[in-house]
């Protein structure tokens, strides 16, 4: 292209044509960052709606036409929610549950992962190929007979066995965020470890796991999100008022009350989201990459 | 999160030679590692599909001790009752709308978002939030912003005369269309996240020989970004129509199934079944039903994968 200018142009001076296509090139950059910024907006207005209605009073929730910025900003809802609600109780519940299960099935990932990648067991593979399947069962189909189990056993309304239930969300989940991780990591590195004297233990302990780390964060993660977010188990395992989680808590709002009071509903929707991205902003790079890794890989 | 586990696992599968003999006291202990998963995957998933299909051929109340062999009796019931049929085709029309729209808006975003601009990185963050939002929130939101009283969207609509349903999910007409479009806003980020990670992975190179022989924008992505995305598409076609198959929050939080039934997914019909009219028999003669569907459009899905790539490879 640049062989049919004739004049030359020294180092910082700029041809017309090459000014232009710099110009074009700019003018596109903003468009397209303008458009990302729109499509932002589609994304974060309808959550910046909720904060923003968490701090007004009730007249201005029902003002009209409705002001998107609070002009009496007040904590009353939040307050509310604190001390004349069950929502503390609720993130207990949750975070109890959520954690029990989360740990439990990285945990459980982690070791058959690495046993399924170091010993080659006939059947291993496409058993743990099976586990991941669980994922795509309808929740309603496994919530009909864990609603049976554990009237059976006596067990409903019961936090524990939330938590068991759950772990058909974490395992296959972690379970496929971790392979890829352990997969990754060369044999030769353990197998140099044993020969200095380490167990197969030990082997594991410091290299496997230090080596999986992000691995082991990033399916902790995502699972507690998962769970977090959760809703048909508990509904249809706890009745209990004070055995809800915080999902069944905010459904219960949702759905329960005919009046609802928005603003102790947004304030609960702040506070139910807030743990997520918390931890999601913790681990950002892990959990995109590891969903990166996971979607491409087939 | 989107791996087809079947394919990896057939290709991941090391050539036989390179197979090392394990020794023996190290595979007892291999062993030991894999118990506590097998055990879990038996009393967590194997024994409750047991009872599933158990449940599907008797008669079971919820809370009750005796259960009655009935053979086919509740497929037969659940089949011929009114609902069946409608419940059947609004599943259909929520998960191929709400499909079609995340992977057209999907598509169109990872498009946009691939490109370079300032802020890349973080507007790619801030992009998941919607994904990452629980359901009740999601749907809490939107349930606000239409709502009568309160919403924004809902005096929006009414003060610039949209021939929309100012409320939705109250409404006969567009209540299938509120709980489409809730479930897309909350799902089209996972199918941005997906469509990037395999846009990355086109060579550069490719456009620029393409654009030297004067190939257009069209063109280049017809020829190039498309048959690469191809496959990617297919696997979370997949899982997405499984996912929004199976998706029951979404239209039990906005609209119960209502309203006279316009909404009312195979998933809340089965909820409706066996804790609205305690039938766990029929509830799970219906879930059985429910994983047949879904394995027979797997396999579909299956198929054109591979077929695809036959073509593309």
């Amino acid at each position: 292209m640049s062989v049919v200018v004739k004049k030359r142009y020294v180092a910082g001076e700029m041809s017309p044509r090459a000014r232009k296509a710099a110009a074009k090139k700019r003018f596109e950059k903003t468009l397209v960052t303008l458009c990302a910024v729109a499509v932002l907006m589609i994304v974060l207005l309808p959550l910046f709606w909720m904060l923003l209605s968490s701090f007004k009073p009730n007249t201005e929730l029902f003002q009209r036409p409705p002001r998107a910025m609070p002009q009496a900003p007040t904590f009353e809802h939040y307050v509310e929610l604190w001390n004349f609600t069950s929502f503390p109780q609720y993130f207990l519940n949750t975070f109890w549950v959520a954690g029990i299960a989360c740990v439990v099935g990285v945990f459980v990932s982690l070791i058959s992962v690495y046993a399924v990648t170091r010993f080659e067991f006939i059947g291993a593979r496409p058993f743990t190929f099976c586990v991941l399947l669980i994922y795509m069962l309808p929740p309603i189909l496994l919530a009909l007979p864990f609603f049976r189990i554990w009237f059976n056993l006596g067990m409903l309304n019961s936090l524990p066995a939330l938590a068991i239930t759950y772990l058909t969300i974490t395992l296959p989940f972690s379970l496929w965020i971790l392979r890829p991780y352990i997969e990754a990591i060369p044999r030769a590195l353990e197998e140099a470890a044993m020969i200095d004297g380490c167990t197969r233990f030990q082997a594991f302990r410091k290299v496997i796991v230090p080596q999986a780390w992000p691995g082991v964060i990033a399916s902790f993660v995502f699972t507690f999100v998962v769970v977090w977010n959760e809703l048909l188990y508990s509904l249809v395992l706890i009745s209990d008022e004070s055995k809800r989680t915080v999902s069944l808590g905010i459904a219960s709002l949702i759905l329960e009350t005919s009046v609802y009071s928005w603003g102790l509903v947004n304030a609960a929707g702040v506070l139910a989201t807030v743990p997520v991205l918390f931890l999601f902003a913790l681990a950002a790079r892990h959990m995109v990459s590891g969903l990166g890794a996971g979607a491409v890989k087939g | 999160m989107t791996e087809t586990p079947a394919v990896s696992g057939k290709r991941e599968m090391p050539p036989l030679d390179a197979r090392r003999k394990p020794m023996s006291r190290d595979r007892k202990v291999g062993l030991m590692l894999l118990t506590p998963l097998i055990v879990l995957v038996v009393g967590l998933t194997v024994y409750p599909i047991i009872q599933v299909i158990f449940l599907a051929f008797h008669q079971q109340g919820l809370f009750s001790q005796e259960s009655r062999f009935v053979g086919l009796g509740n497929f037969n019931e659940v089949m011929q009752h009114e609902g069946f049929t409608r419940s059947i085709r609004n599943t259909f029309v929520f998960t191929f709308g709400s499909l079609s729209l995340q992977m057209a808006i999907g598509l169109a975003i990872a498009l946009l978002l691939n490109r370079e601009f300032p802020l890349r990185a973080p507007i790619r963050g801030v992009m998941l939030f919607s994904y990452l939002v629980p359901y009740v929130v999601a749907a809490m939101t939107w349930r606000f912003m239409f709502s009568d009283a309160t919403g924004i969207l809902n005096f929006w609509i009414r003060e610039t005369g949209l021939p929309i349903a100012p409320s939705p999910f109250g409404s006969l007409d567009w209540s299938m269309f509120g709980v489409i479009l809730v479930n897309t806003w909350k799902n089209f980020p996972f199918m941005v996240i997906v469509f990037l990670a395999q846009l990355q992975t086109i060579d550069r190179q490719l456009y620029e020989a393409a654009s030297v022989d004067g190939a257009s924008a069209w063109q280049q992505f017809r020829h190039i970004t498309l048959p690469s995305l191809i496959p990617i598409m297919l696997v979370v076609g997949m899982l997405r129509t499984i996912w929004n198959f199976n998706n029951f929050e979404v239209v039990f939080l906005l609209t119960q199934g209502g309203p006279l039934g316009r909404t009312e997914t195979l998933p809340l019909y089965i909820y409706r079944f066996v804790f609205g009219e305690f039938s766990l028999g029929r509830g799970a003669a219906l879930a059985a039903i429910v994983f047949l569907i879904l394995l027979a459009m797997s396999l579909i899905y299956w198929r054109l994968y591979e077929k695809m790539q036959e073509r593309f490879s």
